[in-house]
């Protein structure tokens, strides 16, 4: 790791200091591979979406961040563009120093970004190519940032990854520009999130401008450039259901006196949650009244809503089968809604998600923190579940199990947050259970039945 | 030999359209009955390899990893490597497991296939009547076509030489299909159905007809749910003839050729007209049967489906960029049709792209962009391109790999009679849209 690297879970706000085992450990074999360092800086990165980003790596290296790219993003001019140095055997023998720089010249002169990210992969740091003295040089002929990430794969998972990225947003990025200070207003705020909140963040920010409050810049979600440069200039930060780049938030509270707090924008209660939170930050009592009274309305309306349009969703159970902060920013949401949980099945969770998770638990519901597809397909037929939620690979086990499910990365309409995100995930659940299609395929085919009237 | 141009103009590539040789790979390996790739890399490269085939497919993949850690690079990764064959076998006990080295295994100078075969002579009990095999796929060189054919090439030669020693009969009426990267499993489902019409048995390998098509077989497993078995994969040996489907496939054809002197046909991709009859043409010769009746009307389906589009191709200009073998089956199909120009981009450099009227250029999106600039009625790549053809206000059809956003990519059809009118018809409404949306 160039020029000490420090270790980055070694974070004096982690809750989970002072315990034996801590951080992330290496995968054990077997388990299903996760994204890794690399990515992880993407994620948080990409969404930068005027700045180029340039991986220093071969042409696999690009697969991944490419689809997430489709995924969500609005996207400006070049967050459609993936720029990569394609590099062969031969630049990997002699270097790549000199390709490197060429390319940095290249994107510069034709696409005119007011910041380049320029990614190491494993290749790259193998090879001990010195990525920053030529960002360094290309920084200094240009006169426009040029960041580099040294966070190869092998370095950790995707949670290393971010972490780091927040490190270089941080150092380089956070606290270079005073532009706009006409438009500050005394309710500004930073959101902090990880890549799901890049589709979910328009409705929290046109929820918070209703109340008053002006998001500065939305790291990890669609950000300009010059944006983050003048985050610090935020009264608060929110971490929205993330504790990746808690880290971050630390230091930004330690060099700009920008207090942080974390929050989810799921479900009534979180938002009552988060909202009280960003009033008591604020201290200022026309605020806080105006947000109860906004609070007031919105919770009426939900719950009669919730009484009258969706009251069939009550009582019915699910099993949630889902991977990181997933799992727990859901369970007030479903609880609020009547659904009552079966069981949890959680890998990839910190501790810290796991407490949270334990926070809002039902008595009854089973969490299984290292699951495997038979385990929860045990739980769900054992306690007669009806609906299972999931997202990413976990996909595949409901569908491959013919039962029904919502998958969270799948969904169209928008995310879940907010009161509007509420009746979302109400209307989507719904109409999940109504499909017929669930009883469809199981209907015997024409060579099992001789007529089917009777069968 | 025309060797294709790379465009020296700029430095890097941009918005490329490259698929790794390890997706090529794995991809191979969902077609072969109960088993289970093995990377050696990062354990991103595994995460991206099944991202990306998942999204295509829509169907889980099945994978495992070998993830190299920082400590692996200072103390060699010999245990983990080891240990992950170990956990493989006893979990989930494959039929066939091949260890796939990365890009990142080459430069660290892991000894992967030296540690597998020290751990295959000293662990001889527990391979029996299983195949285990490895290679390396780095992708900073060729692409998904070489990777898939490399991978099957490694089976065959395994398979060759741990096959019993007796020198068998050859089956009369059997044959052994290898079809390219580019056939989806529909494809590959059509043709199994053609060459059945002609009371001929087929061995298929890989076969992803019964792999990735989406049936229900229900029950968890990390292991490939269909595809050919290991035994039946084993009586290729004793098939009487080999049809590869890609240029790229031949050499894998040919050491079958030269192993065990089964004779060889190469075909593109039995899209096209052409192709097509030459096809069944064969089959009828080699069969010595008449074959089903319902092809001769698809036959005439398509020659009523080539004269009603007609109108619509003449005088295109075609931009495409896929893989090599896939250009040249797309090609012959449109250029009986009488297309204007047909401009290409392809991301490695192959010997398939001979047969192309003009000499592809090896590059990315970006210069497919470019070309299209000069003047394009229709825009054909993967989903990456989907945005830049838009912007630029060029019909689009999304073929190749990966294609998101779309449904039935696997189940898609291009080959034979019914195939090719299938093609033609959907390029032809694509073409014909112009103007009425955008």
């Amino acid at each position: 790791m160039p020029r000490g690297v420090p270790n980055l879970f070694v974070e004096p706000d982690c809750e989970h200091n002072g315990q034996a085992k801590k951080g992330c450990a290496k995968p054990l074999p077997g388990e299903l591979a996760r994204s890794c360092a690399f990515q992880g800086s993407q994620a948080v990165l990409l969404p930068v979406s005027d700045a180029a980003h340039l991986v220093h790596g071969t042409p696999g290296c690009l697969q991944n961040s490419w689809a997430m790219l489709e995924n969500g993003l609005q996207g400006g001019p070049l967050s459609k563009s993936g720029f990569s140095m394609g590099l062969t055997e031969m630049d990997i023998i002699l270097g790549g120093r000199k390709k490197l720089l060429e390319a940095i010249n290249y994107i510069i002169e034709h696409y005119h970004p007011p910041c380049i990210f320029v990614y190491a992969t494993c290749i790259t740091f193998l090879t001990a190519e010195d990525l920053a003295s030529i960002c360094d040089k290309a920084e200094k002929q240009w006169n426009v940032p040029v960041i580099p990430l040294h966070y190869p794969g092998f370095t950790g998972n995707g949670n290393m990854g971010s972490r780091q990225a927040g490190e270089a947003l941080f150092d380089k990025v956070i606290g270079t520009s005073d532009a706009d200070p006409g438009r500050l207003t005394p309710f500004d705020i930073n959101l902090i999130g990880d890549y799901r909140f890049a589709s979910e963040g328009q409705d929290i920010e046109a929820m918070l401008s209703k109340i008053g409050i002006r998001v500065i810049s939305r790291i990890a979600g669609e950000c300009t450039f010059a944006e983050l440069r003048s985050a610090h200039q935020a009264k608060l930060n929110m971490l929205v259901c993330s504790r990746s780049m808690v880290t971050l938030a630390r230091k930004m509270r330690d060099s700009f006196d920008i207090p942080y707090f974390e929050g989810s924008f799921c479900g009534s209660r979180e938002i009552r949650f988060s909202l009280r939170q960003l009033s008591f930050h604020f201290q200022d009592e026309r605020f806080d009244k105006q947000l109860h009274r906004y609070m007031r309305k919105e919770e009426e309306r939900l719950h009669k809503d919730i009484l009258h349009t969706y009251k069939s969703l009550k009582g019915r159970k699910v099993v949630l089968f889902t991977d990181g902060s997933e799992s727990w920013s859901y369970i007030s949401v479903l609880s609020e809604l009547g659904l009552r949980i079966a069981a949890i099945g959680t890998n990839q969770n910190a501790q810290e998600d796991i407490s949270r998770i334990k926070e809002r638990l039902q008595e009854e519901t089973i969490l299984v923190v290292q699951s495997d597809e038979a385990k929860m397909l045990q739980l769900y037929r054992d306690r007669k579940a009806e609906l299972m939620i999931v997202s990413g690979r976990n996909a595949f086990v409901p569908l491959k199990e013919r039962i029904p499910f919502l998958n969270l990365d799948e969904q169209q309409h928008g995310g879940y947050a907010g009161y509007e995100g509420v009746r979302r995930l109400a209307r989507d659940l719904l109409d999940t259970l109504e499909q017929p299609v669930w009883n469809l395929i199981f209907r015997c085919s024409p060579w099992e039945v001789d007529s089917y009237g009777q069968a | 030999m025309a060797r294709p141009e790379r465009s020296t103009a700029k430095p890097l590539s941009i918005n490329p359209f490259q698929t790794s040789q390890a997706i090529g790979g794995v991809l191979a390996l969902q077609g072969i009955f109960r088993s289970i790739p093995v990377l050696h890399g990062a354990q991103g490269c595994a995460e991206s390899v099944q991202t990306v085939l998942s999204r295509h497919f829509r169907e889980p993949i099945s994978i495992q990893n070998i993830a190299i850690h920082e400590q692996n690079l200072i103390f060699g990764g010999g245990e983990g490597i080891r240990e992950m064959i170990r956990h493989v076998m006893s979990r989930h006990n494959p039929d066939v497991i091949a260890l796939v080295g990365t890009s990142l295994t080459k430069v660290v100078g892991e000894d992967l296939l030296g540690i597998a075969d020290d751990y295959f002579r000293h662990n001889k009990e527990m391979f029996k009547d299983k195949l285990m095999f490895g290679l390396y796929l780095p992708d900073y060189e060729g692409s998904m076509e070489s990777g898939y054919a490399k991978t099957v090439f490694s089976v065959i030669q395994k398979i060759m030489q741990s096959g019993r020693k007796t020198v068998r009969k050859k089956k009369r009426n059997r044959i052994n299909l290898l079809p390219g990267a580019h056939m989806t499993p529909g494809d590959v489902m059509e043709l199994k159905e053609i060459i059945a019409s002609f009371d001929l048995e087929v061995i298929v390998l890989p076969d992803l007809s019964s792999s990735l098509t989406g049936h229900l077989m229900t029950g968890h497993t990390a292991l490939s749910r269909g595809g050919v078995p290991l035994d039946y994969m084993r009586e290729m040996l004793a098939s009487a003839y080999t049809v590869a489907l890609g240029k790229s496939m031949e050499p894998c054809a040919r050491l079958l050729h030269e192993g065990l002197q089964i004779p060889y046909l190469v075909f593109n991709g039995v899209t096209g007209l052409r192709e097509s009859d030459e096809f069944f043409l064969f089959l009828r010769q080699f069969s010595q049967s008449e074959g089903e009746n319902k092809y001769r009307w698809q036959r005439q389906f398509l020659l009523d489906c080539m004269l009603d589009t007609r109108s619509v191709f003449r005088g295109r200009r075609i931009a495409a960029a896929l893989e090599p073998d896939h250009l040249v089956a797309l090609y012959q199909c449109l250029s009986e049709l009488g297309i204007r120009s047909f401009r290409s981009v392809i991301s490695a450099p192959s010997p398939s792209v001979d047969a192309l009227p003009e000499v592809p250029l090896l590059g990315d999106l970006d210069d497919l962009e470019r070309i299209a600039a000069a003047g394009a009625d229709l825009w054909i790549s993967n989903s990456y391109g989907q945005q830049t053809a838009r912007n630029n206000n060029i019909p689009y059809i999304p073929l190749g790999f990966p294609v998101f956003n779309r449904f039935g990519a696997a189940a898609r059809t291009t080959a034979g009679y019914r195939g090719t009118a299938e093609l033609l018809n959907d390029l032809a409404n694509t073409l014909n849209s112009k103007g009425r949306i955008s």
